[in-house]
């Protein structure tokens, strides 16, 4: 113990001599987050937001490696703090979510433990099986036929609709299996994937982006509740 | 290193507790397959969460990514390809591939090597909900089986990652986006060096754009200018002037300075050493657009090399 408080009291001021986003403090501080990480010595308890707080806290130490004080406590204390502070703050929006959860829930079918689970396990399958028909149905249409009109070495049987179609789901056939389907040559089924990478993949990449995203990813790992589900 | 601890010292890999957020979002990507109890579906699942560990380690050591660009974050790429890419800032793409507990291999799937710039295995333990990234390895082939021996430890990252040079993407080129450095002919060697060379004068028009960068090998004195000039031709091709001029304060190039052009698969198309005095030397070559190509250039112990897509 008293050789890793050492260890990491020397690599925290180490970092701090160095500019933010710098090589060297990037380097340092990744011996800190392994060496506390392995060691086991953090502060440690059962709760579904556990995780979430713990990564925050090491985004927020290593970003503020000069807010600690050596004279007061040891890196591991001053860390542990730093969780629990953390911890502490989503125990308490955990309760108020749970209450809000509960209240609604109580009137329609009682009460649920582990409100938190329950969500991350129930699938949004609505929104997503809308993703698969709506690309599917745009490779199909091709409104303004520009995926028919791509095609691989003046074949115009072998083009961007029917290559994409044949990728995506339930059924994807290996490139052998499509190659096959096609009698190209060797060169040819060596060929078709580049072609595919690189002519017919830009337009689903294209088409992905135009649908945007169901969510993005937020920074922060805070264990919030999607505010839609408080009203089921 | 410490020796306190109850891990063994060999053991460099590094646990990264999944969040409630990544999960969700894992079960999330997940649920948008057809058929959410398939491997497909599975495969998204752990891809995703295998990106979402990295990008939250990159998060801690504040190394700036940007999770939203990546093809693993596109739906409909999602649905075709498997991917689990993560693009670092100005850099390139992780490639973040999931394993299982245990694995002493991990599968690289056929063709997406060309474009990445590293692959971080990620090993996933559901019941503990941690991700472990065992290690690293820069470039790698496609369509093999990675044995996880051999991997580069993780806190080897940052400096890999510090030194590599980005991508010179030559289309935005068009839309008046430069990569850091590349500047002005006139700007780098004044007036007289921007003349085109005497061979490419009758193919020069208003189309074609051209960009300077100057190169230091070891010494200042022995930089040498890079030029690159782009040509379009058709919609499906695009013609490339490659020179090489000595900087200002030089006459010459140096003598043994030693150019190598590499295609997207890293095989030499061209290795030339220059063995007496020379002004300039170029190179032509010509490609479509989404292709890769690299140039190394190698003086004594010095070596450089400009990584650039069509």
């Amino acid at each position: 113990m008293k050789e890793l408080d050492l260890e990491l009291r020397q690599l925290i001021a180490i970092a701090c001599d160095y500019p933010p986003q710098s090589l060297e403090r990037q380097q340092v501080l990744a011996k800190v987050h392994l060496l506390v990480m392995k060691s086991g010595k953090l502060w440690k308890e059962h709760t579904s937001y556990y995780n979430d707080a713990l990564q925050e806290m090491w985004e927020y130490c290593c970003e503020h490696p000069e807010e600690y004080n050596p004279n007061i406590k040891s890196p591991i204390v001053w860390l542990d703090d730093e969780l629990k502070k953390r911890l502490r703050r989503m125990r308490d929006g955990k309760n108020r979510q749970l209450r809000r959860f509960l209240r609604v829930k109580q009137t329609q079918q009682g009460v649920t433990n582990n409100p938190i689970d329950d969500i991350v396990a129930s699938p949004d399958i609505l929104p997503a099986m809308e993703i698969w028909e709506k690309t599917i149905l745009w490779v199909q249409q091709d409104p303004d036929k520009r995926l028919r009109s791509i095609c691989f070495r003046k074949r115009p049987e072998i083009n961007a609709q029917v290559l994409i179609l044949r990728r995506l789901p339930p059924d994807t056939p290996s490139w052998k299996t499509i190659a096959a389907e096609f009698n190209l040559n060797p060169q040819e089924a060596k060929d078709l994937p580049k072609f595919y990478n690189r002519k017919c993949l830009p337009l689903l990449r294209e088409f992905g982006l135009s649908q945007g995203y169901i969510e993005q990813s937020t920074t922060s790992s805070s264990a919030k509740i999607p505010k839609n589900k408080c009203h089921e | 290193m410490n020796k306190n601890n109850q891990f063994s010292d060999e053991d460099w890999s590094i646990p990264i507790p999944l969040t409630t957020e990544i999960l969700h979002i894992a079960r999330q990507f997940a649920n948008e397959q057809p058929n959410p109890k398939s491997d497909k579906a599975q495969q998204v699942y752990l891809n995703t969460i295998a990106v979402c560990a990295v990008n939250n380690y990159l998060r801690i050591l504040g190394i700036s990514t940007d999770l939203a660009a990546g093809d693993s974050w596109n739906s409909s790429i999602r649905l075709a390809e498997d991917v689990a890419d993560l693009c670092i800032t100005g850099k390139g793409s992780l490639e973040c591939r999931p394993v299982k507990k245990g694995a002493l291999t991990c599968k690289i799937p056929p063709f997406i090597g060309l474009e990445r710039i590293a692959y971080v295995i990620v090993e996933i333990d559901e019941d503990q909900k941690t991700a472990i990234l065992r290690g690293f390895t820069p470039k790698t082939a496609a369509n093999v089986d990675l044995s996880l021996k051999d991997l580069d430890l993780l806190l080897d990252l940052p400096s890999y990652l510090h030194k590599l040079r980005p991508l010179v993407n030559l289309s935005k080129w068009f839309k008046n986006i430069f990569e850091t450095g590349w500047k002005s002919v006139e700007t780098v060697l004044g007036e007289r060096a921007a003349q085109p060379a005497l061979a490419f004068r009758g193919k020069s028009k208003a189309g074609n754009l051209k960009r300077c960068k100057i190169l230091e090998l070891g010494s200042h004195t022995e930089s040498v200018a890079l030029i690159v000039t782009i040509i379009p031709e058709s919609e499906s091709n695009t013609n490339i002037l490659i020179e090489l001029k000595p900087h200002l304060s030089q006459n010459y190039l140096p003598t043994n300075l030693q150019i190598i052009l590499l295609d997207e698969y890293e095989q030499t198309i061209v290795d030339t050493k220059i063995e007496k005095s020379k002004q300039h030397i170029q190179l032509d070559l010509s490609g479509e657009p989404g292709e890769r190509f690299s140039i190394k250039i190698i003086l004594g112990e010095a070596s450089i090399s400009e990584h650039f897509i069509i």
